[in-house]
């Protein structure tokens, strides 16, 4: 092992850390779980910012001895890759120390914790694997084990939920199987360096495959169907993963596949990949004026999870740099801004067990700091500037105007005034509205706040200070996979 | 604010003492904020006006670039026109914050006093019907059925649920918002490229927001959504007006909207005047206006519609005049004039149906606006190029600019210059009106013109502000109205000599700028003769006599300070246009692209400028007067609306004209109403979309389920098949099931090793979590070693400082013993001397700062 495969090496121990917590996770009581998962999670995100800077942007391939023929199983490091990895560990770490007390009387958080840490792992792996293969086995991981999230309250509503969800993830799993089985034959490798297979990536079928496979994860229009359900059955904390990072994979699969495998030159000549735009339009604009309608507030969340991870893959399908510099970093703002919503509407369920977003009437004055978290992460999402949604919704556009398609810009202009429309009547309610009378102030516990507020922190600062780290690296990650 | 009733049960007295001990840090923090922010930010604003004074007398240009923030980075760059507007807001804004002071403090006795119910019924007249959004409806009706619920008045020690939302008496919220709302508003003054002009507008539409909906009434909250959304969209227009341009150009600063490719330039314009349409209420985006001004508190009210509708104006402004040629220029610009006129119009018959006087004010708010449209569109008839130094930074700007014909900038920079005035003008008196309506609703806790009869003799003061800003309005001869009016009158006319052959449209402008501004003497009187109650005169003059004098229970001493500020303003910027026009308004006119080459062709008060004027005044009274006549005549005793009048006695044509206007408006409210339903429908169609993808995923599954079923069926008819397929099926199971047993023999055994495996390492960490115990056990020693030695310590420097001790005083004594008595004597009276004159200078000095503080506040008050 030399030096330049140092990081893959790290990231592949990232990887694979969770798992291997998880063994020792049978020996320690569920509080004790809980606080070894942010352990876990801190640890994780230590070795992987290791391995992002020693890597200096330069790729570094790991391929692990115990090869299965013939699909080899390799880790890779490069800034696409270590980029995600580092979102997911930091709002997985964020999330973990929310968990501490929301679990804190549940006997069933054991199971729960172990799931999580299973899925994490999973997550982490699809960030940094190296070929198509290894991300299907840890995409699978995530897959299933989060199931285990999805029903843990064990309510009808969750197993119903969680049924669909595990039927579609199959489903979702036999499309990359196909894809990827397609590719191999076409190509003899399915490994993303050096990759640009173009023609020889397995044509139609392939890309039909990843696009229904990586479309059902990411929440695209008409596979969707699964996510409102199951977003708001799950317990907040999953909530906040499934929507903060988990559909996030399904957007990074398909820049791996289309950016790897088929290449720019090839996606434009076959014209394909105005499918993906055409159903990421409708499922903006679907998600957004759904939500309006919703009275759950985890249902609308969700909903507005669905419009946004919409921005997401139009960013992904217009095939400029400036959009897909605008969609990653949209990963980054939509993990703060939804795990911060969600962990938060959490909390509001947790101490007073108001779930409707007319019961949000007056909040702010019962628990301040949550609600003030909630309206930044809810301001952002509108795309008030110096918040975060107003940088990346500022280079999608752009990058709609790169590929020279100005209706998207005058979608997300009016998704936007969508986001508005449902988004700022619970944020003034909270703070202006009357409460309803029989809810005293609650005493915020400082595990369930800090969290949030760190996530609203960053979302507010990052717009503010001088040297966006996170835009910047998701321009390197772009130029990478762009730039010859 | 807590209190409770003697006879609520424990529960709920344990929740409100839970409820108070968490509020009390927030109550004194808010206490002393309240104290302190009312008076800061009226040294922010004192502040502001001497600023950007200085700044324009001195010609100083500054810019400043902080990098980094939003990841372009924000410049900003004061020059002569930033200046003038930030001077015009911090004006606005010292006055009515000082106004507010005790304002804020009395409108909520008054307003929850005996009179608390007539306002609501005012406002409440109007449903608002363009935003039917399910989800702030019900939070509406909620919030109201709430209210009425709530039964009898309550007792005013209670939490107050006749406002909506439980603001705290010290208005802290307000006065943050108020403050916050100047700041954003020069920021966007101030801002030197788009991005930061964006950044600004938008914080200001959601500070501005908070001002709309302060009062809480249901009233308050319909309007401010509304305002809300609108300038929400309004944002997102400009949003996408910048992203046109920035992406074209490459760069954020203003002049990049110059070399834009013309289709580019054009779609950039229409996106970036709808934006800063809505602020400015152009026709048909000025829906919230005369809903969100009136339910605002009143200095509030003044600021919204003195300065923060002039932040559209200025984008508008700024964008036409940078914008340089393009095809349609001439096209555009008369849009821009037509669109000014109809909101002149537009606003004036609306304000003469009013009944509500800080309705009407709002009304004429969108008519003055017009009159700034109008500029602007009149400056585009002349061709002309945009400043050199505003372009040259990038050097689009060749020699071509140099060419620009001396006349064409001269007539730009007349037009400029009106709309500059009259924005200038508009800020003092409009401010200055709904000030004096914030009197009014004080003394008469209404702002119905039929409660209000009298109410401007009830002080002189008022009387003076409402004197003055009216005629001011009007355009009254040496107040700050008419000279701004004359120059966008003379603009008009030498832009309808300018264009060519085919604009003769042009002149039919001109004609309705002139009627239009005829048709603001005529509210305005109507408006001044009820507040001077001579609509009563004939009838009920010993009641409105009673009515006076009930109102002499004192004007606070700051709105004698405040309107007499307005008189002096008013007087100062009109009584010597000249004076003002070099000083002010023509730098900043110069710094948009127009110059005046020699004096400013404009002789004020002349016959030629007077004329009209009087003219307006003279057909404003005969209409108000007949009027009065025939009302006596046919016995009506209420005022107001005037269409019988119209039809009886003014010639048909005039008749036809405002009803057809009528109808324009009703049809373009129609229009806006199907516009919203259209959208409204799309939403809804998008979530029938998702049903029906809901059941076609419902009916996929439920097909597959039964093509199972049938398969099965199928499969059951052949029994002899099937049973050869159980069989199989079950010896495979079989198979299987041997296969699994051995697998999990195979597992056991291993389960077997990796338990003893684990039983090791447990015994192994056993023997080190004893040798960890072991070495904690005499690790415990340590401290206690420590703590010895630290006692030891401890009683040693005991014993070292008492002997110091002993040691000092020993000294002491020695030392005293030693003094001889006369130095001692001297001492003393050395002693006493300084302390008696310093004593004396400490007296006078608190007997100054006394008189100082008292001498403030009376001034304050």
């Amino acid at each position: 092992m030399d030096r330049t495969s140092l990081p893959a090496v790290l990231t592949c121990a990232a990887s694979f850390f969770p798992v291997i917590a998880v063994v020792f996770f049978r020996r320690l009581n569920p509080h004790r779980r809980a606080r070894a998962a942010v352990a876990v999670a801190a640890v994780t995100l230590v070795l992987i910012a290791t391995g992002g800077i020693l890597a200096r942007g330069r790729v570094s391939i790991l391929s692990l001895p115990m090869e299965m023929p013939p699909l080899g199983m390799s880790f890779a490091a490069d800034p696409l890759g270590l980029y995600f990895g580092l979102i997911v560990a930091g709002v997985w770490l964020l999330v973990s120390i929310y968990s501490l007390s929301y679990f804190e009387h549940d006997e069933r958080a054991g199971r729960f914790l172990s799931a999580a840490m299973l899925s994490f792992a999973g997550t982490l792996g699809v960030a940094f694997a190296g070929d198509m293969f290894t991300l299907f086995l840890f995409f699978e991981l995530m897959s299933l084990a989060a199931y285990v999230l999805i029903i843990h309250d064990q309510t009808q509503e969750a197993v119903a939920a969680g049924f669909k969800y595990l039927l579609m993830t199959i489903g979702g799993s036999l499309g990359i199987f196909f894809g990827l089985i397609a590719t191999f034959q076409a190509s003899g490798t399915l490994s993303f360096y050096p990759g640009h297979l173009g023609a020889s990536a397995g044509g139609l079928v392939a890309f039909a495959g990843y696009l229904i496979g990586f479309g059902i994860k990411a929440g695209l229009f008409p596979l969707h169907i699964w996510l409102p359900d199951a977003h708001p059955v799950a317990p907040s904390p999953a909530s906040a993963l499934l929507s903060g990072l988990m559909i996030k994979t399904g957007a990074f699969g398909l820049i791996r596949v289309f950016w790897h495998f088929y290449g720019r030159e090839y996606l434009a000549s076959t014209g394909w990949v105005a499918v993906l735009l055409v159903l990421s339009a409708i499922t903006i604009f679907l998600g957004s004026a759904v939500a309006i309608l919703q009275e759950d507030i985890k249902r609308r969340l969700a909903y507005s999870s669905v419009a946004q991870i919409g921005y997401v893959l139009l960013g992904v399908a217009l095939l400029n740099e400036r959009a897909l510099t605008g969609a990653l970093f949209h990963i980054f703002g939509h993990a703060l801004m939804k795990s911060a919503l969600f962990m938060s509407a959490g909390t509001v369920i947790h101490e007073t067990g108001k779930r409707k977003v007319a019961d949000y009437s007056g909040m702010g004055k019962i628990m301040p700091r949550t609600m003030a978290s909630f309206s930044v992460a809810a301001l952002s999402m509108v795309g008030i500037p110096p918040l975060v949604g107003f940088i990346s919704k500022w280079h999608l556009a752009w990058g709609a105007l790169d590929a020279s398609m100005p209706w998207a810009v005058v979608l997300l202009l009016i998704s936007s005034f969508m986001n508005g429309i449902y988004y700022l009547p619970i944020v003034i309610q909270a703070w202006f509205g009357q409460s309803s009378g029989d809810l005293a102030p609650v005493k915020e516990k400082a595990s369930l706040w800090v969290p949030v507020a760190v996530c609203a922190i960053v979302i507010f600062a990052v717009g503010l200070v001088f040297q966006n780290a996170p835009l910047a690296f998701a321009r390197v990650a772009a130029h990478a996979l762009t730039g010859e | 604010m807590n209190r409770s009733h003697p006879e609520d049960n424990e529960s709920q007295l344990m929740g409100n003492r839970a409820k108070l001990k968490a509020g009390r840090s927030q109550l004194v923090w808010g206490l002393q904020l309240a104290n302190v922010l009312p008076r800061a930010s009226l040294a922010l604003y004192g502040a502001g006006v001497l600023v950007s004074l200085h700044l324009m007398l001195k010609h100083h240009e500054l810019a400043l670039f902080i990098p980094g923030v939003l990841q372009y980075g924000l410049s900003f760059k004061l020059n002569s026109l930033s200046c003038l507007f930030i001077l015009v807001a911090s004006t606005a804004w010292f006055l009515a914050g000082l106004f507010s002071l005790p304002y804020m403090e009395r409108s909520h006795a008054a307003t929850h006093g005996t009179h608390g119910d007539t306002i609501p019924s005012r406002f409440s007249r109007r449903e608002v019907k363009q935003t039917h959004i399910a989800t702030h409806e019900t939070h509406g009706d909620a919030t109201a059925t709430l209210r009425t619920s709530e039964g009898p008045r309550p007792l005013p020690n209670m939490t107050r649920p006749t406002s909506g939302y439980t603001h705290s008496s010290n208005h802290a919220l307000f006065y943050v918002a108020f403050a916050l709302s100047f700041l954003f508003t020069a920021c966007v003054f101030a801002s030197g490229d788009y991005l930061t002009l964006f950044l600004f507008f938008e914080l200001l539409s959601l500070s501005s927001y908070l001002l709309v909906r302060y009062e809480g009434t249901p009233e308050a909250e319909r309007a401010g959504i509304l305002y809300l959304y609108m300038s929400l969209a309004g944002g997102l227009l400009l949003l996408g007006g910048i992203v046109l341009i920035s992406w074209y150009a490459g760069s954020f600063e203003f002049w990049a909207l110059h070399s834009l490719p013309d289709a580019a330039k054009l779609t950039a314009l229409v996106l970036l005047s709808a934006g800063f349409g809505v602020k400015a209420g152009l026709p048909g985006l000025n829906a919230w206006l005369p809903e969100a001004h009136p339910v605002a508190p009143s200095p509030a009210s003044a600021v919204l519609s003195s300065v923060m509708i002039k932040v559209g104006a200025y984008g508008i402004i700024q964008t036409f005049s940078i914008a340089g040629e393009f095809p349609w220029r001439k096209e555009a610009f008369l849009v821009l004039a037509f669109l000014g006129v109809c909101n002149i119009w537009w606003g004036g018959v609306r304000a003469l149906r009013e009944d509500n006087l800080k309705r009407i004010l709002a009304f004429s708010s969108v008519s003055q606006m017009g009159y700034i449209l109008v500029a602007v569109g009149a400056a585009g008839a002349f061709s002309y190029s945009p400043h050199a130094g505003m372009v040259s930074a990038a050097g689009v700007l060749g020699a071509a600019g140099e060419e620009a014909s001396s006349t064409g900038s001269a007539g730009f920079a007349l037009a400029m210059s009106g709309a500059l005035y009259h924005i200038a003008g508009h800020s003092l008196f409009k401010a200055c009106l709904f000030l004096v309506a914030g009197a009014a609703l004080l003394s008469r806790a209404s702002t119905s013109l039929k409660d209000l009869s009298g109410v401007a003799r009830s002080s002189p003061w008022i009387s003076l502000g409402t004197i003055t800003a009216t005629l001011a309005v009007t355009g009254f001869p040496g107040l700050a109205g008419f000279a701004s009016k004359t120059l966008i009158h003379e603009a008009l006319l030498e832009a309808v000599h300018e264009l060519p052959a085919g604009f003769s449209m042009a002149v039919l402008l001109e004609k309705g700028f002139l009627w239009g501004s005829y048709l603001t003497a005529l509210y305005f009187g109507r408006v001044l003769i009820h507040l001077y109650g001579f609509n009563e005169w004939s009838n009920k003059r010993a009641t409105s006599g009673k009515l006076a004098k009930s109102d002499r229970h004192g004007a606070p001493a700051v709105f004698a300070v405040v309107f007499s500020a307005y008189f002096l303003l008013l007087l100062l910027t009109g009584v010597s246009p000249g004076h003002v026009l070099n000083l002010v308004v023509t730098p900043a006119a110069a710094a948009l692209g127009g110059s005046f080459h020699k004096e400013i062709p404009v002789h004020f008060f002349s016959p030629e400028t007077l004329a009209p004027v009087a003219t307006g005044y003279v057909i404003a009274g005969g209409v108000l007067l007949v009027s009065r006549r025939m009302r006596d005549i046919s016995g009506h005793a209420t005022t107001g609306t005037l269409p019988e009048f119209y039809r009886s006695t003014l010639p048909r044509i005039g008749a036809r004209l405002v009803y057809w206007l009528f109808r324009v408006n009703v049809l373009a409210t129609q229009i806006y109403c199907f516009f919203t339903m259209a959208a409204w429908q799309i939403v809804l169609c998008f979530g029938e979309l998702e049903e029906l993808t809901r059941t076609a995923w419902a009916g996929s599954s439920h097909a597959t389920l039964v093509f199972v079923h049938l398969a099965y069926q199928g499969d059951s008819l052949d029994a002899h098949t099937f049973s050869h397929l159980k069989h199989a099926f079950f010896r495979a199971s079989f198979a299987m099931g041997q296969l699994d047993a051995g697998e999990e023999r195979l597992l056991s055994s291993a389960e077997k090793v990796s338990g003893r495996l684990t039983n090791w390492i447990a015994r192994e960490e056993t023997s080190f979590e004893e040798s960890l115990e072991r070495g904690a056990r005499s690790a415990r020693y340590v401290p206690l070693a420590a703590e010895n030695i630290d006692d030891a310590l401890s009683s040693e420097v005991q014993i070292a400082v008492r002997g110091a001790g002993s040691f000092i005083e020993s000294a002491s004594k020695l030392v005293q013993a030693a003094r001889p008595q006369a130095v001692q004597d001297w001492l003393d009276q050395t002693t006493t001397r300084a302390v008696v004159r310093a004593s004396r200078v400490l007296i006078w000095f608190t007997l100054g700062i006394v008189a100082f503080a008292a001498g403030a506040l009376l001034v304050l008050r």
